[in-house]
């Protein structure tokens, strides 16, 4: 077997690495002319037990393809082999055998095959340099070569996405040790991508009288919502240094412009005109500033609700709807306002910023959406429970309600609890 | 004019049978493809094309979703909004909201919808799961 490396089948600007072609699969195989006989196939197909697919050429130009046991039933039936034995071997010949350039790369050849249809699974296929012929090819070592093929290039992918999975983990621990140290047994977060590395992004700060923390959830999953993560934190790092810590709505109006601007959206303020290569692209989000001392949180949400736990007595849950539009995104104009709202908190009391992958997932008996319902009425139910042991409750409903229904997007619960004041 | 938009569901994304000789458009499963701007904006694109071309027309739309995600929301909002064109230039435009009983998430988005597009005849039906 030949193996060298070959070119693309499109001319690129760099080359790319080689890959495998119809030449790696070659056999080479003598092939027979259509001045052959019948009869002298039959000896040809007894003394070269191996071969399956006998090849005719007429000079080095291939013909047909002679499949063998289609030509042993040919020659079984009556009187067959006194009318064509001493007849050309053309007669039970295949006219328009699969016949490819020995070039052709594997992932081409394999649609090649496919289109051809059932028959190249028994004849295989006629390989050739510049129309001559050079052998045959069999389908199990293409489907082989394949399947190598796919298993590198899934490889690559899945080893890239692993790699970026690391970056965006780092790029939340800032966040993470933020909240270990601001709220010490107070905090759990739930932060699961669904495709390894998402879309969803949380930030906390601690500041002298308080903090900041937010959630993110931007467009899309996987590696282009990695990608919106990185502008969400780039934008909301910009917003604080011109606005401060203390107004998540001029935040959220910062953070909408920088986005706008970023992916130049700008003039594509009507939607529904936007051709696929026009960004449309954003997040929802809740910021919310926490003044510890002074007991209150303001906070401002785009497209994301803001869940509000109160434990004592019989225990009272709250969904602080926000307002519906989304920041970022075509059709959100450029000088969008988000409300900001304050919220006064004891200590004990429970907040909890969510993302939809939470509140849309899939499950239960009806294969219904969990819900924002189920989602405050667990929260309520687990509320006694210190908060490592009801991120573990919480944890447990989800996964339950879930049952067998796949992920179908990235999740983020951030918890909270309003500490006793010092 | 073309007759008909048929597209089968996918694990992913939903049933499409957009009956426009017939004026009825259904939209039934999950939507939740990689790229929702590439799967709807043929859909959206043959859509307006339709609607365009209609006068004192009645259209009725169907729409029974389980799931969506936040990209595929933008775009039924654009859908629902072709609809509101077409309602509001003289047409006479149903939209049947399908949704479990339980599925508060479901029936909330559909009130949304309902609430933003006053021009579209909005009714939400309750059905419980098959």
């Amino acid at each position: 077997m030949i193996t060298q490396s070959l070119r693309s089948p499109v001319p690129e600007d760099l080359p790319r690495q080689p890959m495998a072609s119809a030449r790696d699969l070659l056999i080479p195989v003598d092939p027979v002319t259509p001045n052959h006989t019948n009869e002298q196939i039959a000896r040809i197909f007894s003394l070269k037990r191996q071969v399956q697919n006998l090849p005719v050429v007429h000079g080095e130009r291939p013909m047909g393809l002679i499949n063998r046991s289609l030509f042993h039933n040919m020659m079984a039936r009556p009187y067959y082999p006194e009318l064509y034995s001493r007849q050309s071997c053309i007669a039970f010949m295949d006219k328009n055998p699969l016949v490819v350039e020995a070039d052709t790369p594997i992932d081409t050849l394999t649609v090649l095959a496919v289109q051809t249809g059932e028959k190249v699974f028994a004849d295989g296929f006629i390989l050739v340099e510049g129309g001559r012929y050079q052998g045959v090819g069999q389908v199990m070592d293409l489907m082989r070569a394949m399947n190598d093929l796919l298993a590198r290039q899934h490889r690559q992918l899945v080893d890239s996405i692993d790699y970026a999975s690391l970056i965006q983990s780092s790029l939340l621990k800032s966040s993470r040790q933020a909240l270990a140290h601001g709220f010490p047994d107070a905090h759990w977060v739930l932060w699961q991508p669904r495709d390894t590395v998402g879309g969803d992004i949380f930030q906390c700060i601690n500041l002298a009288d308080g903090f900041l923390v937010a959630v993110f959830d931007c467009t899309g999953h996987g590696v282009p919502g990695a990608f919106m993560t990185l502008i969400a934190g780039a934008a909301l790092e910009r917003a604080i240094a011109r606005h401060g810590h203390d107004d998540p709505s001029a935040l959220l109006a910062s953070m909408n412009r920088y986005i706008k601007q970023t992916l130049s959206q700008h003039g594509a303020s009507c939607q529904t005109q936007a051709l696929p290569d026009n960004s449309d692209d954003g997040l929802e989000g809740v910021i919310l500033r926490g003044f510890l001392h002074a007991g209150h949180v303001i906070h401002a949400g785009a497209g994301m609700p803001l869940i509000h736990i109160r434990p004592e007595g019989e225990g009272h849950g709250q969904v602080i709807r926000s307002e519906r539009r989304g920041v970022g995104y075509a059709a959100t104009p450029v000088d969008q306002r988000w409300q900001n709202q304050r919220l006064d908190l004891m200590p004990g009391q429970r907040l909890y910023l969510v993302s939809d992958g939470v509140i849309d997932q899939i499950g239960g008996p009806r294969r219904i959406a969990f819900g924002k319902s189920r989602l405050v009425q667990c929260l309520l139910d687990t509320r006694a429970l210190d908060m490592a042991g009801q991120k573990d409750a919480f944890a447990r409903c989800f996964t339950d309600y879930r049952g067998q229904q796949a992920q179908r997007d990235d999740l983020t619960l951030l918890a909270l609890q309003w500490p006793a004041t010092t | 004019m073309e007759t008909r938009l048929y597209i089968p569901p996918s694990p992913n994304t939903p049933e499409v049978d957009f009956d426009f000789a017939a004026r009825r458009l259904c939209l039934r499963g999950e939507s939740y493809p990689e790229s929702a701007v590439g799967f709807y904006h043929e859909i959206l694109q043959r859509t307006r094309d339709f609607l365009g071309g209609l006068e004192e027309d009645e259209i009725h739309v169907v729409i029974e979703l389980r799931y969506f995600n936040s990209s595929s929301t933008k775009m039924l909002f654009n859908l629902v909004d072709e609809l509101n064109t077409a309602a509001r230039a003289g047409n006479s435009i149903t939209l049947d909201w399908y949704h479990d009983p339980e599925d508060d998430t479901m029936l909330e988005f559909g009130q949304e919808l309902a609430d933003d597009f006053p021009e579209i005849h909005f009714r939400a039906i309750p059905v419980e799961n098959t």
